[in-house]
């Protein structure tokens, strides 16, 4: 029989990246509320960077995120570039599309293997799967270290990328570093296959509520470093100065994060937006991974995002074979990336692994920052989460209590959630 | 042999990222080889992967265990009865204590050693507070007392 009431709270949901609550309460079988309720402190980013100079805007702002901090180093980056009229080299561009591949593998082995597994493999956490599944906690491993051994390899390390700063790098790689990783680029081959897999016999809740998706196009590549912004209902494109455009952000009051909208109440962005929007770009092999994994288009299932952050991570993993022999056939030259700072104002626009990321600068004459603007993508999904969780609620009546929660637990999950910078000391009680 | 010292944590969380600021002052020194310093920052998972294919590893980290602000203590995971699920503690839901224990269930053994700072403010800023700011040199001393020690063989640690 169906449950008429229900109340559920879901205080500080485990394995996403940061604090947030779920809240559900049906009465006498009306949903009288579904929401997502975020209780991170309010964005900060604005009174941080005010006077600061153009020189440090990407290292202060590569700290928003451990996990994505190549996305807002170069979302910074490109916002800097293009407010002061800095051209980048081909060699530059190359090796900033080669870093996005090592960041968005990352940070999809993560929330893939480490998040989202564990509730298909039916365990609390990935600590429990080291006894029950442990080649699945070592592929995962393997490719983490591949991605972040790249991103050390092309900026120094990955979770604060030095190296990178306007107008280019001042570091670049060796020849033979770069072989050496195509080689275990190459050889991830065998563990995506078994990804595949892995993901391939564990399906999914079946739901779907249509939704508009939203994220960056390029004309010649599958895009997350560079493009103008694209809506899956419309089909067209803004160029990043215009992105207020399609975030129209709004307050809404049970979250301290500010909701997004555009053609519709709400848009979703992040691997399945890009998939979506971007489809026809993959590489083969990705869309091979995408075929057996029961993947079509369109797909308006919101836990079909870990499915596509599967298909990205191989996409990556070819993607960065290409790059690797690009740039190596080039040759490398060292740089003097060399900036003469002037008032102005700019944009960046770039995919996150959780979806569209903007970064919007005005500089004085001395290149100091007199304001800024950063949209994050997690914050973006907020509305469409809301509006899943009103539609989902009601499908899962006739299950017990504690499947109800589950379920909206994954459901969340899937947005893979960045409710970012949280503090993390650590808090110990010694043996006296 | 490989050893690294780590520093973890988020820099624009004030003393939060005390690890990340000792590190930055750890990196301008010479190491004997083999020694590695690393800022890890908020990327626990990444933290796991360095633990691989080490033989010790030294963690610095803002550790809150009610001493005065600035405290530096000095100690190993055995000596810690409880890593505590404090609200705001989030090694983006992996918690250290946790991550050691994947580690060490995934065959990752290296010698680990703790530096630790108590905090004072964590909220938003980059700035140390000046109880932390001011243990900065005794966070250095120690470090390079503990590498020391490692490298000149007298390992296991000594109880401090």
């Amino acid at each position: 029989m169906a449950v008429t009431d229900l109340n559920i709270e879901v205080h500080h949901l485990t394995r996403v990246e940061g604090h947030g609550n779920i809240v559900v309460d049906l009465k006498a079988g009306r949903l009288e509320k579904a929401i997502f309720n975020v209780v991170e402190a309010p964005r900060f980013f604005e009174a941080f960077v005010r006077g600061r100079s153009y020189e440090e805007m990407s290292t202060i702002t590569s700290r928003i995120c451990g996990i994505c901090a190549v996305s807002h180093t170069c979302a910074s980056l490109r916002a800097t570039e293009a407010a002061m009229g800095i051209e980048i080299s081909e060699q530059t561009r190359l090796l900033r599309l080669l870093i996005f591949n090592g960041e968005m593998i990352s940070s999809h082995v993560l929330h893939f293997y480490y998040l989202a597994a564990p509730d298909l493999l039916g365990v609390k956490s990935v600590l429990p799967l080291v006894a029950t599944h442990p080649e699945v906690v070592r592929r995962a491993m393997r490719l983490k270290r591949l991605s972040y051994d790249l991103c050390a390899i092309l900026a120094g390390r990955h979770t604060h990328p030095v190296a990178m700063v306007p107008g280019g790098f001042t570091h670049i790689p060796k020849p033979e570093e770069l072989r050496a990783i195509r080689e275990r680029f190459v050889a991830a081959r065998e563990d995506l296959q078994e990804t595949v897999a892995l993901f391939q016999a564990r399906p999914f809740p079946q739901f779907e509520r249509p939704t508009e998706y939203v994220s960056i196009t390029h004309p010649e590549r599958y895009a997350f470093y560079e493009g103008d912004i694209k809506s899956s209902d419309t089909g067209e494109t803004l160029p990043p100065e215009r992105y207020k455009e399609a975030t129209n952000e709004h307050i809404v009051p049970h979250s301290t994060a500010k909701h997004a909208r555009w053609h519709r109440d709400s848009y979703a962005v992040g691997a399945l937006a890009r998939v979506t929007n971007n489809y026809d770009q993959l590489h083969p092999a990705a869309k091979e991974a995408a075929e057996a994994l029961g993947f079509s288009l369109p797909c308006y299932n919101p836990f079909m995002n870990n499915v596509a952050q599967v298909i990205e991570t191989v996409h990556c993993v070819e993607d960065s074979i290409l790059l690797i022999d690009q740039i190596l056939d080039r040759g490398l030259e060292p740089e003097e990336p060399h900036v003469e700072p002037r008032a102005g104002e700019g944009v960046g626009v770039v995919e996150a692994p959780r979806g569209i990321l903007f970064h919007h600068y005005e500089y004085d004459d001395h290149g100091k920052c007199v304001k800024a603007n950063c949209v994050i993508p997690t914050a973006q999904n907020y509305g469409n989460i809301d509006r899943d969780l009103q539609a989902f609620v009601p499908q899962l009546l006739d299950k017990p209590k504690e499947d109800i929660t589950l379920n909206l637990e994954m459901l969340v999950r899937s947005y893979d959630p960045c409710i970012s910078c949280s503090a993390h000391l650590l808090e110990v009680e010694f043996i006296e | 042999m490989k050893f690294r010292i780590l520093g973890v944590g988020n820099p624009l969380r004030r003393d939060d990222g005390v690890g990340v600021h000792a590190v930055r002052e750890l990196a301008q020194r010479d190491w004997p080889p083999g020694v590695e310093v690393i800022d890890v920052g908020t990327d626990g998972f990444a933290l796991v992967t360095f633990l691989q294919d080490a033989e010790g590893v030294l963690l610095i980290d803002a550790v809150a265990c009610g001493k005065a602000p600035g405290t530096v203590v000095t100690f190993s995971p055995e000596d810690v009865r409880s890593w505590m699920e404090g609200g705001s503690l989030s090694l983006h839901e992996a918690k250290v204590g946790p991550l050691l224990q994947l580690a060490q269930a995934l065959g990752f053994c290296p010698a680990v050693r703790l530096v630790g700072i108590q905090p004072a403010d964590w909220g938003w800023g980059q700035e140390l507070s000046p109880p932390v700011a001011a243990a900065l040199p005794e966070v250095v001393r120690t470090v390079e007392r503990e590498v020391t020690h490692w490298v000149s063989g007298r390992k296991p640690w000594a109880k401090s």
